[in-house]
């Protein structure tokens, strides 16, 4: 059984004049463990599909046809309070932005554990236990300091660490990071690359990883979508991918990386 | 691309704001009767063709009444808007785009007066000035003056680091040209909206204290006053409020739902 | 901790401005108090005596300073038309006033807060619809003129309460209370109404927010990211919003006051105003104002508590 199946995706924007569709027909799968990228340009319907899996697409968009199958069953099929059980303790997002997707007058602590609340029986001291340890796998430092911490007092990596150890912390089997090291610096960058690498072989979880920035998806994923305009343009091994693209799109978005890194260097030394 | 969404607060609020004008304008040039003529026979009469809106307890004509009373209202707000929010724009203006130590201060002192309910503000200053026409005006334009001052300032204060203003200084205008023909105009729609406001504070503002008796005093004919007469005769004849309150809240209203058609125009 | 060292040192200061220039229009610029209270025929001799006697011939910070420690005990001089001590004036009517602010702003947050969550819940369906319509009607509508309204309706149709028949609280307490109803809801609901379209904007544009879809994504229900994670950011811009509407009760109850025949510092002060009689004046205005002042302290320390941002930050 596939971990994740999406199958004939279409959605659109509702509230423009005429009706807008950003994903159309898009169609891929996942096994257990898996670490599969999707890359596209922004506008290419790649967040809306990540966001029409838990179904938190804002108002104004919808899926207007498709099914998104976890574990084998439908979760267009669900209730909300079913929907609500898989959120967090199954399947857990992080955003692209880390300074503005934590809650601001809420402690680190209890929004690590949250998920633990809402989710599990655990006792309090048992749910701080299990968030301090989160932190550390989340290569947070000082967690015992942090825990009581606000967000605003925290860096952006940092942040995106809190966000990783909120998502870890319920041990999801599927992990859907948005953009997630887009607003960070470029050493931050790595280092969390890294971090998502060893929590996919140490637990096992399947990570879904959406970037525009195929650098990025290289160093982290086995499997890449390449979407354009809200179609999947091209489909398979990273190494296939990258070293014979069949399209001309996957190749023009290839010609421009070492463009990317060659301005990035330089930029570091000016 | 996005639908857009009529601007109904901002017709409805034009649309009251002239219906009341037209209403007032008349009054100033033609009213039914004379309305400080008496009548002893129609004392408290109710709303009939030949009074519309009922007489009050010296007989004298409502409909001729409001219709002087929400002039000498509006007369009030505008000169009130035009005083308080003429000296908060200049203060504002040069604070913002001068800034120093004069800025520091006068926005701290600004702070603290703005904290303050406004009608107890206007009635420490009525109470230093004596009641009257033209002390409700000077006593509300004070109030009025903070909340100009502060909205002009942040407008200036952001503007005059725009690259427009920098490359107007190169071209060698002046200080004055610079803050007048170049920024004002950009911090129009923002002055427009807090006018709006001041304009439905003011007119509230005048009629509570007119009601009190520390306001317009008679023979000007005003809202306020026929409202605290009315209170005597309330169940017996309940026009001598009704109608004088109507156009309270009606001018209140227009100019508050033009504040809010200001505020979503400005944003877009 | 330094936060609230700060805050509490601001307080002092604006404290004694805000007393000192009060002093100083209501007690140097109306002229000389002596004179005033004694008429025109007193002798030159006469009039000194006076002065000395109230200390009016020393300087202006001296006579303040003065004035501002018997304040502080509770002597506010004597007023000049009941010929009594002020305190004694206000005694029995402060009680009032505050009974009909506390019950003012209950009303208030009983219905703005429900309604305010209720309408940004519901955005643009049919009822949020009427409400917002409604709201902005009630808004325009003076205090006073709902008094006037509510005396109508339930007073002088309906006869659920006697018009002007107010219930001194030593007659009997719940008497009291239940003559304050008509005239608090008379000032709560144009301030209620206030109350609403802020809190229900607020709430809107923090369910804008980013942390709000993180909530979801964590499987969060609809009420738990409302009430535990949208409400306490939105609550920052309300509560200066409440602040001010407490200090906002406070004045305008002096109009309401008149409307009902409340004998409360209102109408005392109207009176005062009316007869310049500026020592009664005076004390009110203090009170009133170090009252604004106080609500506008506890309002920063209670936003500090919620947002930890500022407390930080200072």
């Amino acid at each position: 059984m596939k971990l994740l199946e999406v199958k004939d995706l279409n959605i659109e924007f509702y509230d423009v004049n005429p009706p807008q569709k950003v994903v159309k027909g898009v169609s891929f799968s996942m096994e257990k463990g898996e670490v599969l990228g999707i890359v596209g340009e922004s506008g290419s319907g790649k967040t809306q599909t990540a966001l029409s899996i838990l179904r938190l697409l804002k108002s104004g968009s919808q899926i207007s046809s498709g099914q998104i199958f976890f574990k084998g069953r439908d979760l267009a099929g669900y209730t909300r309070e079913e929907l609500q059980r898989v959120r967090g303790r199954k399947i857990a997002m992080i955003f692209q932005e880390p300074m503005t997707s934590l809650n601001p007058v809420l402690t680190v602590g209890s929004q690590i554990e949250e998920g633990l609340l809402l989710h599990t029986q655990l006792s309090p001291e048992e749910r701080k236990k299990r968030a301090l340890l989160a932190m550390e796998e989340a290569g947070l430092g000082e967690v015992k300091k942090l825990y009581g911490k606000y967000p605003h007092q925290l860096s952006g990596g940092m942040r995106q660490r809190v966000m990783i150890a909120a998502a870890l912390v319920t041990e999801p089997e599927l992990l859907i990071a948005d953009e997630p090291t887009t607003a960070l610096d470029v050493t931050v960058q790595a280092q969390i690359l890294e971090l998502l690498k060893e929590i996919n072989k140490k637990h096992g979880m399947g990570i879904l990883f959406i970037s525009h920035d195929l650098a990025v998806i290289r160093r982290l994923c086995s499997r890449v979508l390449v979407m354009n305009e809200g179609r999947v343009e091209e489909e398979g091994e990273i190494h296939k991918v990258f070293e014979q693209p069949e399209k001309e799109y996957t190749k023009k978005l290839l010609a421009a990386i070492p463009h990317r890194r060659e301005s990035l260097r330089k930029r570091r030394r000016g | 691309m996005k639908r857009e969404k009529r601007n109904y607060n901002f017709i409805l609020g034009a649309g009251l704001i002239l219906f009341m004008l037209a209403f007032l304008l008349i009054g100033c040039f033609f009213t039914p009767y004379d309305p400080d003529a008496m009548d002893g026979g129609a004392k408290l009469a109710g709303p009939s063709l030949s009074h519309l809106f009922g007489c009050d307890h010296f007989g004298r004509d409502m409909l001729s009444r409001v219709m002087k009373g929400t002039g000498t209202t509006f007369f009030v707000a505008l000169t009130t808007v035009a005083l308080g929010g003429g000296l908060g724009i200049f203060i504002g203006a040069f604070t913002g785009y001068f800034g120093g130590w004069v800025d520091e201060v006068l926005m701290r002192f600004n702070d603290a007066v703005v904290s303050f309910p406004p009608i107890l503000l206007a009635l420490v200053f009525i109470s230093l000035l004596g009641p009257g026409k033209y002390n409700v005006i000077l006593a509300l334009a004070i109030v009025l003056i903070p909340s100009f001052a502060r909205i002009t300032r942040s407008e200036f204060l952001r503007q005059r680091e725009m690259d427009y203003v920098k490359s107007a200084r190169l071209m060698g205008a002046s200080h004055l040209r610079i803050m007048f023909v170049h920024i004002f105009p950009n911090a129009l729609s923002s002055v427009l909206s807090m006018a709006a406001i001041g304009f439905n504070n003011a007119v509230l503002m005048e009629a509570s204290m007119s009601y009190l008796g520390i306001g317009v005093q008679p023979p000007d004919a005003s809202l306020g006053r026929m409202l605290s007469e009315s209170q005597t005769y309330l169940l017996s004849a309940p026009w001598c409020a009704v109608f004088p309150g109507a156009a309270v809240i009606l001018l209140a209203l227009g100019f508050s739902m033009l504040g809010d058609g200001l505020v979503k125009k400005g944003g877009r | 901790m330094k936060y609230l060292l700060k805050k509490t040192g601001t307080l002092i200061i604006t404290l004694i401005i805000v007393s000192f220039f009060s002093f100083l229009a209501f007690s140097i610029i109306p002229g000389d108090a002596a004179k005033s209270r004694l008429g025109t025929e007193a002798t030159k001799e006469q009039v000194e005596m006076l002065q000395k006697e109230l200390g009016l011939d020393k300087p202006v910070l001296v006579q303040y300073g003065n004035w501002l420690k018997n304040f502080v005990t509770g002597d506010m001089g004597e007023s000049y038309s009941y010929s009594m001590p002020v305190q004694e004036l206000l005694q029995d009517k402060i009680p009032v006033t505050i009974a009909l602010t506390v019950m003012a702003f209950l009303i208030i947050l009983l219905l703005s807060v429900p309604l305010g969550i209720f309408t940004a819940q519901h955005e643009g369906q049919w009822l949020d619809r009427v409400i917002m319509v409604l709201n902005q009607i009630v808004m325009s509508v003076p205090g006073f003129f709902l008094g006037i309204l509510i005396t109508f309706l339930f007073g002088l149709v309906l006869k659920w309460f006697t018009p002007g028949a107010y219930v001194p609280v030593s007659e009997s307490f719940f008497g009291f209370l239940g003559y304050l109803i008509a005239p608090s809801a008379a000032i709560a609901l144009p301030r209620c109404a206030m109350g609403v379209k802020m809190l229900r904007s607020a709430v809107l544009s923090q369910l804008e927010k980013d942390y709000v879809r993180t909530a979801y994504a964590r499987g969060n229900g609809q009420r738990r990211v409302m009430y535990r994670h949208v409400l306490k950011n939105a609550m920052l811009p309300v509560l200066t919003f409440w602040g001010m509407t407490i200090a906002d009760i406070v004045a305008n109850s002096m109009v309401i006051e008149q409307v009902f025949t409340i004998p409360g510092m209102g109408s005392l002060l109207i009176a005062s105003i009316s007869n310049r009689d500026y020592p009664v004046t005076l004390g009110i205005i203090v009170l009133v104002a170090s009252l604004v002042i106080v609500v506008n302290f506890l309002v920063d320390i209670l936003y500090g508590r919620i947002d930890p941002r500022v407390r930080v930050r200072q």
